[in-house]
């Protein structure tokens, strides 16, 4: 027995002394929390954005006026080449795993988004529920921009983008999100950021079509887009009757798409479920008798809401994109009815796909009010 | 005292569930999705009915000899040379499934886990580790097996989370592939849930015979759910087209799950270890059954002194291959070995035995006790 | 070898003994005569060890009646005399008569008296047995809050009347033995015939018979000498100084070992889940129990793992920490000189040494040293940057979960287990500390205590005793004893107290 004893400690001290391979503590490593990719001026090469916190000021200790992050920034041809360029200039190496946000910015996006995607994707580290988000304008003024609340501009996207969710006005799709909608036909709707002098924006979308960038989605179309990928979690809708303007707040709201094919001709069944209260009524010349009854409301609310959808369905039709993924629910109803669009589904069929829109919004409770 | 080297018969799903659900579990999906696309997951539920005759069939061997293991009466239906023959093709056989599974294992550790940790050391600590407890005999595995399998269900209580990115959708379409296509699905996922020949060899051990076959239909069904409900969820989460894309889809799915952050951001580094002891028991069982079965094979009372030797053998043997893809053709020869062990061999030997009719002796005897059992329980 | 035979002469047997005893110091010979009334007087010697015996009772109850009553009696029958002082004169309890020397140097060795008289080749040893002892005083290494304060002492009949006390069935039985071919120590195995297994008594009897140790100074001896495994860092007997938790054990059908000179005894078989239970588990409401239990367990996790978690995560995986988290952990060891294994080796380190330094320093300078490790010099490294502050809430959070464990050799057990664990982590990461525990796991369910699995009841997995393990049934369903000991009578209450409970809700 004494002898694999001595085995184990033999094998400990050459797993020790020669080990640790894989070792790097946190404090040896860049955490990259945003990567902004830009447009340079000679075309060929990119420039790659890093926003790399200071730890020596995270804790507040030597004032609040400090710089929390650096921006490096350097040029090259593809992101692992410049992360390459960073390595040999930064003193500690780059870790993706927590890295919140990947910017891209708007004249890259018209080129093509595809060669971001495969450094990210094949990365272990990288967690895939970080955003995918397109810049208008420059990608690294994104990053730049002072937010005073919250001094890390990555930290500041991500979480502006959860809490956005619930007014419904920003895209909330992830990495993985897109990734499965770009890979299946490069079309997608990705979150829009500008940023402007003082503060950062996030809201309206960024569509995609073969991995390009070709429109903008502002922000009742984004909604839509969020109804159509039944991610809507909250938001508000106004609508007014006479004088009275009548506000909404969505408490649940449900999508289901469905193809139906009968008799050889395909149309899209979109059905949007919602129940939600009045939050307020805001009128001048409010008295009890004017109020409008509760289906008048919901009336004029699911108008609303099919006025919406219909015309960023129409946008989409428009412009050929099928960023909802229409031809991939018809291809897992409907195989062999799809075998014969094989590669000009877009434009050959789904400008002229059929949609019929239910919509199904209902008042709950109107407020401790009647 | 026979008593130190049995086990309990509730021991025996245990075990057949530790070594199926191994290192093989996280390449199914995308095995599946690669292969047949969404039929994948059809051609595992029908694997699933396959491997059920597959344990039927060895039960019914294992119970024609309920006393013996397979290495003793190979030779008394093969004749002494080719049972000897057969004996060592079993035991290489298992050597190999043992390199396999360690290889797969050693390659998704050094892809997710220590990127830059050389492979074989990954290789050496895991054999090091499972040897420990190989040596030590059936009954300890079996324990330590029953707590792993405990680990193994933890995942389970995560499902809930999964509900929001679930697509039923993503299932769809089905019945589109050919014939050849599913039975390519099913002949390379039949060796994911391999396994249960495990039973040749511990039979003589397992205390309750008479509940050998519940048994064991129990734990093939049970670990053929696991395997169903994790190819549906990474379908169902990630879309098959994904999966194909990705080696180790499951873990994909964790990272992509939305987590509340409590403690840890990410999860699944915690399902990795999981994972990790569900490759290790895996490990443990195939050693355990390869220097057994050596021993059997060359009547040694007891295997453990061929456990350190055979790590050596199968640490060199798991290095052969250069490359994932070079192990995907290796694992392919292992699986085609194992489909004629299990479906071609064991049904010769069943045959064989009835019509030599040598068991029926044995047979009278275990019947015969069981009705005594029952008479001294009334 | 043969036995030494007493001689005829009084004078020859006095030199005898002394000679035997190598003329030591404190072994005191009294001659005296005994005068009958009608009979000639007889020389006697009494030969005891000085603070052995007790001088009162030796005056009292031998060499008074000898002495002084003796005149009043009659001539003594033919028979004999010594059958007649043991059986008419001596008012002495306990009495027995010694054929040989051996015997008789034993006795006196053990603090009786060796009566010896002229023209006799037998002695007469009479139990007086008076050396000074401890009282009983409340446990030092486990005490309750709700439950009997009294430990055992350092005197084996005091312990024995403990358990006794506790236990008044005419079935429990003390199987006395020496041990040890110097010390000739007295040791008791206790179990209650008709609950215990037969076989595990046998087996610990055997297992206590081949012991040759030439002293038994502590339990621990016979602990290390008959465990299952010696390799273990885990115990395999349980050591307890609690009679409760003894009398308790032999109710489940364990056996007690009860050492002489020692307060400590030992209860086998014993699984990790007997280790995580302390007697007041069962003194206190159920409720209350399994939150006690589950916050030991859990300690017990926290204790093992906490460090190696930190180094695994910190210095290979910080992605699975949360962003915030892992920001403030990162600053806090901006500047700091060693790397994460390091400064965690350090600190447990200082941790075990300020551990053992306030064990050894007397009372109140231990305390202090607990107060100066852990306030001043704990936060001088941090300000001096040689630890971070994450580190030191580590070793905390691990020093106090390790002091939740009830069992003191179990805590043990785990504390060097945590090096190992924390030395993997650093190694090879989350991958590393998974397979250490693995291998920690194979340890575990390769152990076993008197043929039962350490691991009882979880592997293999025994659903009746899972009642009384991570959980604590309410004790109207702990009808049956745990079954991992194989008690031969399984019920520990009859339904009946089940049926009064209903009824009373009615």
């Amino acid at each position: 027995m004494q002898k694999p004893a001595i085995t184990v400690l033999f094998i400990f001290c050459l797993l020790f002394y020669g080990g640790c391979w894989d070792l790097r503590d946190i404090d040896q490593r860049s955490i990259v929390l945003g990567v902004a990719f830009d447009q340079t001026e000679e075309n060929a090469e990119m420039m790659m954005t890093l926003e790399i916190p200071l730890l020596m000021t995270i804790n507040g200790e030597n004032g609040a006026n400090e710089e929390t992050s650096v921006l490096l920034s350097t040029t090259g041809k593809t992101p692992a080449q410049m992360a390459t360029h960073f390595e040999r200039r930064n003193w500690r190496q780059l870790f993706f795993g927590h890295t919140k946000i990947v910017l891209i910015s708007e004249a890259l996006a018209r080129e093509g988004i595809q060669p971001f995607i495969d450094f990210f994707d094949r990365n272990p580290h990288i967690d895939r529920r970080l955003n995918l988000v397109i810049a208008q304008g420059e990608a690294r003024t994104v990053l730049e921009a002072e937010n005073p609340r919250e001094p890390l501009a990555s930290v500041y996207l991500k979480n502006m983008l959860e809490v956005q969710a619930k007014t419904s006005r920003v895209i909330t799709r992830n990495f993985q999100d897109s990734l499965i909608r770009l890979e299946d036909n490069g079309d997608a709707i990705l979150p829009r950021v500008r940023a402007t002098e003082t503060e950062l924006t996030i809201g309206g979308g960024a569509l995609i079509k073969d991995w390009k960038l070709i429109a903008w989605l502002d922000e009742n179309e984004a909604r839509a887009a969020q109804f159509l990928h039944n991610r809507v979690d909250g938001g508000r809708m106004t609508v007014t009757i006479d004088t009275m303007v009548y506000t909404y707040s969505i408490l649940t709201a449900k999508t289901r798409i469905r193809p139906l094919l009968q008799n050889g001709v395909l149309s899209m069944e979109i059905k949007i479920e919602s129940e939600g209260n009045i939050v307020e009524v805001f009128s001048y010349t409010k008295d009890h008798q004017s109020l409008h009854s509760i289906k008048e409301i919901n009336q004029k609310i699911n108008q609303l809401i099919h006025e919406e959808v219909m015309h960023l369905l129409n946008k989409l039709q428009y412009l050929q994109v099928d960023a909802i993924g229409f031809e991939q629910r018809i291809r897992r109803r409907y195989p062999n009815f799809m075998r014969q669009y094989n590669d000009n589904w877009s434009q050959q069929y789904f400008p002229t796909l059929q949609f019929t829109l239910e919509t199904d919004f209902q008042i709950r409770r109107t407020g401790i009010l009647d | 005292m026979n008593q130190s080297k049995s086990i309990l018969c509730q021991e025996v799903p245990v075990l057949i569930l530790n070594i199926i659900l191994g290192a093989g579990l996280l390449n199914l999906p995308s095995l599946l999705a690669r292969t047949a696309g969404p039929d994948g997951l059809l051609a595992l539920i029908a694997t699933v009915g396959v491997n059920l005759i597959g344990v039927l069939l060895i039960c019914l061997l294992v119970l024609r000899f309920p006393d013996q293991s397979i290495a003793n009466y190979s030779p008394k239906l093969l004749g002494r040379f080719c049972g000897f023959l057969f004996n060592l093709t079993f035991a290489g056989y298992l050597l190999f499934a043992a390199a396999i599974v360690l290889r797969e294992f050693s390659d998704t550790t050094n892809v997710l886990m220590l990127l830059r940790t050389p492979l074989e050391v990954i290789m050496l600590t895991m054999l090091l580790a499972a040897s420990l407890l190989a040596r030590n005999g059936l009954p300890p595995i079996a324990r330590a097996s029953q707590i792993i399998v405990l680990l193994l269900f933890f995942p389970l209580l995560i499902t809930p989370l999964i509900w929001a990115i679930f697509d039923w959708g993503a299932l769809l379409p089905v019945f589109q592939v050919g014939r050849e296509a599913f039975l390519e699905a099913m002949t390379t996922s039949v060796f994911t849930l391999a396994g249960f020949e495990l039973l040749l060899i511990i039979s003589p051990y397992v205390l309750d015979k008479r509940r050998i076959i519940p048994a064991s239909i129990l734990s093939v069904l049970l670990a053929g759910t696991v395997a169903i409900v994790i190819v549906l969820v990474t379908f169902g989460t990630l879309t098959v087209d994904q999966v194909a894309k990705m080696n180790d889809s499951v873990f994909e799915v964790v990272k992509y799950m939305p987590v509340p952050v409590l403690i840890l951001e990410r999860v699944d580094l915690i399902f990795f270890s999981i994972w990790i002891a569900a490759a290790y028991s895996t490990v443990v069982i195939l050693l355990y059954m390869v220097s057994q079965q050596l021993a059997e094979t060359f009547t040694i009372s007891s295997g453990k002194n061929f456990v350190w030797p055979l790590c050596v053998v199968i640490f060199f043997v798991a290095r052969i291959p250069a490359n994932q893809q070079d192990s995907k053709s290796f694992i392919q020869i292992v699986n085609y070995l194992w489909i004629a062990l299990v479906y071609g061999a064991i049904p010769f030997l069943l045959v064989l035995s009835i019509i030599r009719n040598r068991s029926t002796a044995a047979k009278r005897t275990i019947l015969g006790k069981s009705k005594r059992r029952k008479k001294t329980r009334n | 070898m043969q036995k030494k035979a007493f001689h005829k002469k009084l004078v020859a047997n006095i030199e005898l003994i002394k000679q035997e005893l190598h003329q030591t110091g404190d072994l005191i010979v009294r001659v005296f005569t005994i005068s009958f009334q009608k009979y000639p007087e007889i020389k006697g010697a009494l030969c005891y060890l000085d603070g052995m015996a007790s001088s009162a009772t030796i005056n009292s109850e031998i060499l008074r009646p000898l002495l002084l009553d003796a005149r009043r009696f009659d001539e003594p029958p033919d028979a004999d005399i010594l059958t007649y002082l043991s059986h008419s004169v001596l008012p002495a309890g306990e009495l027995a008569e010694a054929d040989d020397l051996e015997s008789a140097l034993l006795a006196i060795m053990s603090g009786e008296v060796v009566l010896l008289l002229d023209e006799i080749d037998r002695a007469l040893t009479v139990d007086t047995k008076g050396w000074d002892r401890r009282g009983i005083e409340p446990s030092q290494t486990e005490a309750v809050i709700r439950g009997p304060r009294d430990a055992f002492t350092e005197s084996i009949s005091q312990n024995l009347m403990l358990v006794r006390r506790r236990i008044r069935d005419p079935n429990l039985v003390f199987h006395r033995m020496k041990i040890g071919q110097r010390g000739r120590n007295d040791i008791a195995v206790a179990y209650i015939e008709g609950i215990a297994k037969p076989e595990l008594i046998a087996e610990v009897k055997n297992r206590l018979e081949k012991v040759d140790m030439d002293i038994i100074l502590d339990s621990g001896y016979i602990e290390q000498i008959i465990e299952d495994d010696w390799w273990s860092p885990f115990n395999t007997l349980q050591d307890t100084e609690r009679p409760d938790e003894v009398a308790a054990g032999l109710t489940e059908g364990r056996l007690a070992i009860i050492v002489d000179n020692t307060p400590f005894a030992l209860l086998a078989p014993a699984t990790f889940n007997t280790q995580m239970m302390s007697p007041e588990d069962y003194y206190v409401r159920w409720p209350a129990v399994n939150f006690i239990r589950i916050i030991r367990f859990v300690a017990s996790f926290v204790a093992l793992l906490t460090p190696a978690l930190y180094i695994a995560v910190v210095a290979y995986h910080p992605e699975m920490l949360p962003t915030q988290l892992a920001l403030s952990i990162a600053a806090a060891r901006e500047g700091i000189p060693f790397p994460s294994f390091v400064e965690a080796v350090i600190m447990e380190l200082a941790l075990e040494l300020l551990r053992e330094a306030g064990l050894r320093l007397p009372g109140p300078i231990g305390q202090t040293i607990g107060i100066v490790g852990g306030l001043i010099v704990g936060d001088a490294a941090v300000r001096a940057n040689l630890v971070s502050p994450v580190m030191v809430v580590v070793v905390a959070l691990t020093a106090i979960a390790g002091f939740i464990i009830p069992t003191y050799s179990l805590g043990f057990g785990l504390r060097v287990t945590r090096f190992y664990l924390m030395f993997m982590a650093a190694t090879l990461g989350l991958y590393g500390l998974t397979i250490s525990l693995l291998v920690l796991l194979g340890h575990l369910a390769t152990l076993t205590s008197f043929g039962v699995s350490f691991l009882s009841p979880w592997a293999p997995l025994n659903v009746h005793d899972l009642r009384d393990s991570i959980f604590r049934a309410p004790w109207h369903k702990l009808n049956n004893r745990p079954s991992f000991t194989e008690p031969l009578d399984q019920a520990r209450q009859s339904r009946r107290s089940k049926k009064q409970r209903k009824a009373r809700k009615r």
